[in-house]
């Protein structure tokens, strides 16, 4: 379990609460999206599960656990894979990275290496660099990088958000694969409500900031085919809908 | 965690200039001579000195001439050459490798042949000064011109717009970034060029200064003078950049 | 393939047209027609002389680079990497990138003394401060989410800087390295021209005062020989073996 109780964050002494008395709590095996309005606060909440921001007040812990600092255990994807993948380390290098960190053994790397490779399709092009791939598969880089630790708890930050239709889809199915294959947890920040009722067990919206808090947090239960034309689909759709329209007032 | 605040940053920028004087005057008190490593009351009364000598601002003012005079012409020259070797391609293929090479030889070898050429007067001055000036603002001006979108020439193009008025509107405007870039960095550069035509063969300037305190041994003189030309330099380019701004180039810098 | 010949051509034609215009129409002790600097080449190289003077330059070059480049990026990563040191050191930074490279050769020989440590030192020094702006600014410019993932692996300290920080900051510290060659080149000649001898700058001054130009092209020649093979040097170095540091993944593919 990795649970937020009433946190508080602020990032000057006397600025304004961009959250406040968030609670959560997100269970192991989970696929967990937030969606919230734009600013309200949802990268923060991901920096404090990830260890990069501190909360002011109240507490954020996994396994009961505070975190204090970033760790392998949990694995931060970024929005801009160009921006977090290491330049100067082809596809292998950037994979093996934080195996080597560990100090882990070659002989020990390469199998885990090699798996992760061809789980997201990237077998045929180890051999070269970042700024030779395209979005799509510079943001599976990003995620075999991850995956290759085998973290309890993935953080995704928006990462599909600048990829092309298609590609979205092929790596929102990509993701559920691995995430159902690994049984890792996953958090998920998205502003795409039909993306997280495809992806999600668990759904949660959060209000408008300043003083962000959570407004509503559901299962998602939905059959397949997770698609519009599943009637279950649509009415979760519809009251998700309603819900971030109450936040975003007239806009 | 928290980021460092603006107040503990102004603080921490003063202190630095402070412990930067307390090491300079430690440093004089340890060598034990004061003509060596002068304290700073001793240059800034050397200071006061050569201002009310009126040496440092006749000085000055030389140098500024030759900079400015040096880089007027030069970046003239190198516009119409960049713009000309743009139109007429062969031109600048032929000239580029051999510009490329006195580019990359320091400004202050020139220094010698331009006085067994043309004298210790001013003209061999300028024309040293100048070369440097020329050769980069005619490479960012050709860069600048090659690097013009052809969709935008197009699109020009169907507006009608062609010959004069298409270089005139389109053409000098895309390649202004290049040009103006290249004018700053010229500009910067003509003050080393300086500094090498009057230390080497000048009667004048601040870079003669320099050369006649090391003759004398008047170390306070030439730190003087050093920092002078330093923040001559600086002042020229912040003002070239104003002047800039103030003619609605702005856009066109960075 | 064309561009190459136009480009030969245009060499030929300017030699051609230099040793027309030294031989017929100018004094050629004034315009020593290329041939004759070929000619006085060939003996300069032959008697070793012009030699000793490339070697004492090339010399304090490399020793000055060498020296002035590990202090600049070290600092440089200090200052980067540390938000106090980076606030402390603005100032100051702003302040010696402004004093003129050349200014500096007469104070330098003056402190130092006209042998070889002056021209050490100031070398030394110069490549220092470039290289130190440059490699600060290299690390301050990281993008925020490549040190982030740095530190989801569990890296921090002396480990998140030797292997995210430093290697992430390399485009930065070569840009500094490269301006360096250049300053090391300058203010060589400029200090061999004012109080040495021997040395490229040197012998050129010679030149000047027996009224030798063919001995200045000379001088002149081997100098920007001896720039374009530094600079050259520099590329390959970066271009073959430390190609993967240059690469840029920001924004678009
Ligand atoms: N480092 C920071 N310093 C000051 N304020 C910040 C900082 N980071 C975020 N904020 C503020 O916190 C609020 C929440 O920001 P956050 O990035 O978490 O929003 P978000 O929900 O992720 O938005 P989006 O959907 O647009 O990505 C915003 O008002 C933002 O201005
Ligand atoms: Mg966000």
């Amino acid at each position: 379990m990795l649970r937020l109780s009433a946190a508080s964050k602020r990032f000057h002494d006397d600025g304004p609460w961009v959250l406040k008395d968030i609670e959560l709590a997100i269970p192991e095996h989970s696929f967990f999206c937030l969606l919230g309005p734009s600013g309200c606060g949802k990268s923060t909440i991901l920096n404090m599960i990830a260890g990069f921001e501190a909360a002011n007040s109240g507490t954020v812990a996994h396994r009961d656990r505070p975190i204090i600092a970033p760790g392998p255990d949990r694995f931060v994807i970024f929005q801009e894979a160009g921006a977090a993948l290491f330049s100067w380390l082809d596809v292998r290098q950037n994979i093996e990275f934080g195996m080597k960190a560990q100090g882990r053994r070659r002989a020990e790397r390469d199998p885990v290496v090699d798996r992760y490779l061809s789980m997201v399709g990237l077998a045929d092009h180890v051999g070269k660099f970042p700024d030779e791939l395209s979005g799509g598969m510079k943001q599976r880089l990003q995620l075999a990088r991850a995956l290759a630790l085998e973290p309890q708890v993935l953080l995704m930050d928006e990462p599909f958000g600048a990829l092309d239709a298609i590609t979205r889809r092929r790596l929102q199915r990509a993701v559920r694969d691995i995430w159902r294959e690994t049984g890792s947890t996953v958090i998920f920040v998205t502003h795409d409500i039909e993306e997280a009722i495809f992806l999600g067990t668990h759904i949660a919206v959060m209000t408008a900031g300043p003083e962000a808090t959570i407004k509503s947090q559901m299962p998602c239960r939905v059959s397949e085919p997770r698609d519009p034309s599943n009637p279950e689909f649509g009415s979760l759709y519809k009251s998700i809908e309603e819900l971030m329209r109450e936040e975003m007032g007239d806009e | 965690m928290f980021p460092p605040s603006v107040s503990g940053r102004v603080t921490r920028q003063i202190l630095s200039v402070v412990v930067l004087i307390a090491l300079w005057q430690l440093v004089s008190w340890l060598t034990g001579d004061r003509a060596l490593v002068p304290p700073v009351q001793d240059l800034l009364a050397k200071l006061l000195d050569m201002m009310a000598s009126l040496e440092l601002p006749t000085h000055a003012l030389d140098s500024l001439r030759r900079v400015l005079v040096a880089f007027a012409f030069g970046a003239s020259g190198g516009m119409i050459l960049g713009f000309a070797a743009s139109a007429v391609r062969p031109l600048w293929t032929f000239l580029e490798v051999p510009l490329d090479f006195i580019r990359s030889v320091p400004p202050i070898g020139f220094v010698p042949l331009a006085i067994a050429w043309f004298g210790i007067g001013e003209f061999s001055k300028y024309l040293v000064i100048a070369y440097l000036t020329v050769i980069v603002v005619a490479f960012g001006t050709v860069a600048g011109v090659r690097q013009v979108d052809q969709t935008r020439i197009r699109a020009a193009r169907c507006m009608g717009l062609s010959g004069w008025r298409l270089f005139r509107h389109i053409v000098i405007p895309s390649a202004s970034r290049g040009i103006i870039g290249s004018l700053h960095l010229s500009l910067g550069l003509s003050f080393i060029s300086l500094v090498a035509v009057e230390i080497i063969g000048s009667t004048s300037g601040l870079g003669f200064v320099i050369m006649d305190s090391r003759l004398l041994l008047q170390t306070d003189r030439m730190i003087v003078s050093i920092v002078a030309i330093g923040v001559l330099g600086i002042v020229t380019v912040l003002v070239f950049d104003l002047l800039l701004r103030l003619m609605g180039l702005a856009r066109f810098m960075r | 393939m064309r561009t190459a010949a136009i480009r030969a051509t245009s060499l030929l034609l300017l030699l051609a047209l230099w040793e027309t215009a030294g031989r017929f129409w100018l004094d050629p002790l004034l315009l020593p027609p290329p041939s004759d600097v070929a000619t006085r080449f060939r003996e300069l190289s032959g008697t070793g002389e012009l030699w000793t003077h490339v070697a004492a330059s090339l010399g304090r070059v490399i020793v000055g680079y060498a020296v002035g480049s590990a202090i600049g990026i070290v600092l440089g990563c200090v200052i980067g990497a540390v938000p106090v040191m980076r606030d402390f050191f603005s100032l100051p930074i702003r302040f010696f990138r402004s004093v003129n490279p050349l200014a500096l050769v007469p104070l330098m020989i003056l402190w130092f003394g006209v042998g070889e440590l002056s021209k050490v030192i100031l070398i030394a020094y110069l490549v220092a401060i470039v290289v130190l702006y440059n490699t600060a600014l290299g690390i301050e410019t990281i993008p925020a989410d490549r040190v982030r993932a740095g530190r989801c692996f569990g890296l921090k300290g002396i480990g998140l800087f030797v292997r995210v920080i430093v290697p992430a900051a390399a485009p930065g510290i070569l840009t500094g390295l490269r301006l360096g060659v250049g300053f090391a080149v300058l203010v060589v000649i400029g200090a061999e021209m004012i109080g040495a001898s021997e040395g490229v700058g040197y012998f050129i001054l010679l030149g000047r005062q027996y009224v030798a130009i063919d001995d200045i092209f000379v001088g002149l020649l081997s100098l920007g020989a001896m720039g374009v093979l530094l600079n050259q040097v520099f590329l390959l170095v970066r271009d073959r073996l430390l190609r993967r540091y240059v690469r840029t993944t920001l924004y678009g593919s």
